[in-house]
């Protein structure tokens, strides 16, 4: 009776774990078929703040400061800083101050490393609610 | 509250804390911010299965509070939360399955945790970063809530015969 019992809540267990497993899997699989397709380097879109965005050609030379939601003449690692370089037709986050720092190990954004990179064509930092997109129409 | 749950509370708290510090320490995929195996959710589990639900959450509150204080920001804190709050809500709706372990159960709040932050992402944010974030963290919910629930699994077993023993 309780090896019976034993039993069917060892069925239960796996049966759960596999339709977390296959719920996650489909999830993952709708996450790909929509995910936004690589674009040519036009621009480089940056969106901070409450919705704001700035525009910056890829061919520019230009250093993006954002502090606490807002453009920013210079860095001064004050506040929610994030200093975003582009040049020679990438983009890369030179410094932040978010909590781990994850945005700046996210390498450079050009055409050629869109395929390669895990973020695909975005910069993402998160916890600043700061994120940069390659795109082809300038956004 | 009684004393001894207050001082079971506390040791937790102090635990989750600890270990959300380690896990901090321990980035799983550099380039992918988020991603980590999530140790603190190990005294959330335990609270699952040994502790009340109201403590449960209050536990949770506890650690997704002074965990952001302590190492994060408040737009850190709302992403904590909202996987906080989802995944414990579905781990104590699914602890209720007669005989179920904890290995369903941590892979179900792994999951859930990671949708919970993706809904803030795409409120904060938008839908199209948070698509191209969601493969990545999905995959390390489940996998992380699959190797904490067996970790957890191994630790109860533990618990549960060392109880056994002393209560004999």
């Amino acid at each position: 009776m309780e090896r019976n019992t034993a039993a069917a809540h060892r069925k239960r267990n796996l049966l759960l774990t596999g339709a977390a497993i296959l719920f996650a899997a489909l999830a993952v699989v709708l996450c790909l078929l929509f995910r936004p397709k690589p674009q040519i380097a036009g621009s480089f879109v940056i969106r901070y703040g409450d919705g704001r965005t700035l525009i910056v050609p890829a061919q520019e030379t230009r250093t993006v400061v954002i502090r606490d939601g807002q453009l920013a003449d210079v860095p001064t690692g004050e506040g929610d800083e994030n200093v975003i370089r582009i040049e020679h037709g990438e983009a890369w986050m030179e410094q932040a101050n978010c909590p781990h720092g994850a945005c700046m190990k996210q390498g450079r954004l050009n055409p050629d490393t869109v395929e390669q990179r895990p973020l695909g064509a975005w910069i993402i930092c998160a916890p600043h609610r700061v994120y940069i997109e390659l795109s082809e129409d300038g956004g | 509250m009684k004393i001894r749950t207050l001082a079971r509370m506390a040791l937790l708290t102090a635990a989750a804390l600890i270990l959300g510090y380690i896990d901090a320490l321990i980035p799983l995929v550099p380039s992918v911010p988020g991603i980590k195996l999530g140790l603190s959710n190990l005294v959330l589990l335990y609270a699952v299965f040994y502790m009340r639900p109201l403590e449960t959450v209050i536990l949770m509150l506890l650690k997704v509070g002074l965990s952001s204080l302590l190492f994060g920001n408040a737009i850190g804190a709302l992403y904590a939360l909202a996987g906080g709050m989802l995944s414990v809500t579905a781990m104590l709706l699914l602890k209720r399955i007669p005989g179920v372990s904890p290995i369903p159960v941590s892979t179900v709040g792994g999951i859930t945790h990671i949708l919970g932050q993706l809904a803030v992402g795409t409120a904060l944010i938008s839908w199209q970063p948070v698509l191209v974030y969601a493969p990545w963290l999905l995959i390390a919910g489940t996998v992380t809530g699959i190797l904490l629930g067996v970790a957890a699994k191994a630790a109860f077993y533990g618990i549960e015969r060392y109880e056994r023993r002393h209560d004999a």
